[in-house]
């Protein structure tokens, strides 16, 4: 069974992007429009990986990565975080609540794939 | 890329446009208002971010340093001043233009990426192009591309008219196998009727993306006069079709821009007059009655009917010291070359008349009507149908055709008596209605078919006016009034004068719409073409 993903992101374009990314590697894609939304649905899609983006609206994805870290199931499910700062703070930040990784926009399909890749990879050993 | 994604790209991106710049509007109410600043950043980020990732390079280049611009907004580095925000705007006003020039590539807009970057940090503010049009519509809602939709309603269009086919059969069918069938027939007529509504109800937009472009347009224009202006808006949830949303915004604009500019008064004048130096601009809409009502009305100096009536008299509209009430006397400003600002001011003076606004209205349908009050202000009143696609009409058979008149435009039908109808010495036919002389158009003629009869005392003369403006038209008879969705006749034929479209009856026969405005003006242009060919005589004069 192909892994599960959820997508967290403001942008329609950009959720529209990458889904189109990860099914083209074959994994199945969930989409939540903001990190409320992603807290009320995670347990029921009950996700192999999370991507989140960072800048969002009300709650950001940093705080997302906090919450979700604060429920059992979700304590090391891999959440990586979309980002087109690649300032270090941001990452620091990022890896303080508990993040697994970071994708860099612009990236393109092939190169989200294979962070996609290793990440579960690690995971399953 | 796929075209999906360019597609939702550009529905996004003009709707984080469009927040920004409402952002900035905002922001100069509550210059320190953190969640505006923050709000404006994340569209500002996102566009970034997806300029990026699509390859609109000098997007994402342009955002780059917006981005970091606002960032010295919200470390409190730089302060919203007036050259600031207008900085904004100008910004909002270049990412409008790079969105559009992406939708374009590769041409470009010839907006100068490094001015526009270089007016962030000095005082130089950047010149750019006209704005594009943003026809995204509201987040939470989901976006359709409009053919589908129309694809949708020309089905309906059509099941509707098969569903009235099959009830003329069942009706003519014998009464032992009708009864089983009219159970089911009334119903699918009842699902059917459901339907064309609520799919006609797809196409209806609320009015506030029509409404969101107008802040900025009072906020420049009030400054070019040097006015100090508030907008109000109700109704914007109020829903109305997204062909006439379209197509009032010109409309609009120009009653917005003129409220500003000649309604409201100079800051001095009007404390002088006891009032507020602030002056009020309201836009309201609502539904009633099956129609939509916009209003457009200011606290200004109100129209001034002495100088309206002088206007009047000079252009011969109105001989001297005839005697008319105020609203007919209001009425003239609609008329062609009518206007009555003292100067032409660089604003108003685009050439665009009120008479350009009550025909825009009148060809969707719509009308407008004016209150005003010497020193307290003026209300423009604009009604305007809820829907393009559907028309209540009233089928006219001449021979073997059938032509619908939409409904709105007849005044009266009249069976014409043979001394009422003349022939001018051009040949222009003409039928004498209570001591006013109308024009008689000959449809058949006009449209090259045979009549029941040539004797126009045989037929009906259908009267219909626009603009005020009457005509007579000749016809064999009328049939039944229905509502009938309109088809664009172009599609299938060449466009065609005096012809708005077509709509398919309930036998499955093509009925033609005589477009009114067209007719008339057809006739105001060319008499020639609806005049007797010399040869022929008008059996109906003894």
């Amino acid at each position: 069974m192909s892994a599960r993903i959820l997508i967290v992101e403001d942008s329609p374009t950009m959720r529209m992007l990458i889904r189109s990314a990860l099914e083209q590697g074959g994994y199945r894609v969930a989409e939540s429009e903001d990190a409320l939304q992603a807290l009320a649905v995670v347990q029921e899609v009950a996700p192999d990986l999370v991507i989140t983006d960072v800048n969002m609206p009300e709650v950001d994805g940093i705080s997302l990565v906090s919450q979700m870290r604060t429920f059992p199931a979700f304590r090391s499910v891999p959440i990586l975080m979309l980002t087109t700062e690649s300032s270090e703070e941001a990452k620091e930040r990022g890896r303080l609540a508990g993040a697994t990784g970071w994708i860099t926009k612009p990236f393109d399909p092939a190169q989200l794939r294979e962070v996609v890749a290793e990440v579960l990879g690690v995971q399953a050993r | 890329m796929s075209d999906d994604v360019r597609r939702m790209f550009f529905v996004e991106a003009a709707e984080l446009v469009r927040q920004f710049e409402q952002g900035v509007l905002r922001l100069e109410h509550e210059p320190t208002d953190r969640e505006t600043l923050d709000r404006m950043f994340r569209s500002a980020h996102t566009l970034k971010g997806l300029g990026g990732m699509l390859g609109y390079d000098r997007i994402a280049r342009f955002t780059h340093n917006l981005e970091d611009f606002l960032t010295r907004l919200r470390k409190r580095d730089l302060a919203v001043t007036p050259v600031v925000s207008d900085k904004l705007l100008a910004a909002a006003d270049v990412l409008g233009t790079l969105v559009a020039e992406a939708r374009e590539a590769p041409a470009t807009s010839g907006v100068d990426l490094d001015e526009a970057i270089g007016m962030l940090c000095d005082g130089q503010r950047a010149s750019v192009g006209p704005r594009p049009v943003d026809t995204a519509t509201d987040g939470g809602t989901l976006r359709v591309a409009t053919e589908k939709v129309d694809r949708l309603v020309d089905l309906v269009g059509e099941l509707a008219v098969t569903q009235s086919m099959v009830a003329e059969l069942v009706a003519r069918m014998g009464p032992a196998g009708r009864r089983p069938l009219q159970a089911a027939v009334t119903q699918m007529d009842r699902h059917v009727r459901e339907l064309q509504e609520r799919v006609m109800n797809v196409r209806m937009v609320p009015i506030r993306h029509v409404f969101a472009r107008l802040p900025r347009l009072v906020r420049d224009i009030a400054q070019a006069a040097g006015r100090r202006v508030e907008l109000e808006t109700s109704g914007e949830t109020t829903e109305l079709d997204k062909s006439v949303n379209e197509r009032i915004v010109d409309p609009l604009t120009h009653l917005v821009r003129n409220a500003v500019d000649h309604g409201i008064e100079a800051p001095e004048e009007r404390q002088r007059a006891g009032k507020d130096p602030v002056g009020r601009v309201k836009l309201a809409a609502y539904h009633q009655g099956g129609n939509v009502h916009i209003e457009v009305s200011d606290d200004g100096r109100g129209l001034d009917a002495d100088r309206i009536r002088a206007k009047a008299e000079a252009n011969g509209l109105l001989p001297a010291a005839a005697v008319v009430g105020e609203r007919e006397l209001f009425a003239f400003i609609f008329r062609p070359g009518f206007s009555t600002a003292e100067r032409v001011s660089e604003i108003s003076g685009r050439g665009v008349g009120m008479d350009v606004v009550a025909r825009s209205l009148e060809a969707l349908g719509g009308a407008i009507s004016i209150r005003t009050e010497r020193g307290r202000g003026t209300t423009f009143h604009i009604t305007l149908p809820l829907t393009l696609a559907i028309l209540e009409g009233q089928c006219l058979r001449v021979g073997d055709g059938v032509y619908i008149v939409p409904l709105a435009s007849i005044v009266e039908c009249v069976r014409p008596r043979a001394s009422d109808l003349n022939v001018l010495l051009n040949g222009l036919e003409t039928l004498t209605l209570r001591r006013e002389v109308l024009p008689l158009i000959r449809l058949h003629r006009l449209f090259g078919i045979e009549p029941s009869s040539r004797e126009a005392t045989q037929g009906l003369l259908v009267i219909v006016e626009r603009d005020g403006q009457k005509v007579a038209i000749l016809v064999d008879e009328l049939l039944a009034q229905q509502q009938v969705v309109i088809r664009s006749l172009e599609t299938n034929y060449r466009k065609m004068d005096g012809l708005a479209g077509a709509t398919i009856l309930g036998d499955g026969s093509v009925a033609l719409i005589i477009d009114v405005p067209g007719l008339l003006a057809s006739s105001r242009a060319n008499p020639d073409r609806l005049a007797l060919a010399p040869s022929t005589t008008t059996g109906g004069n003894p």
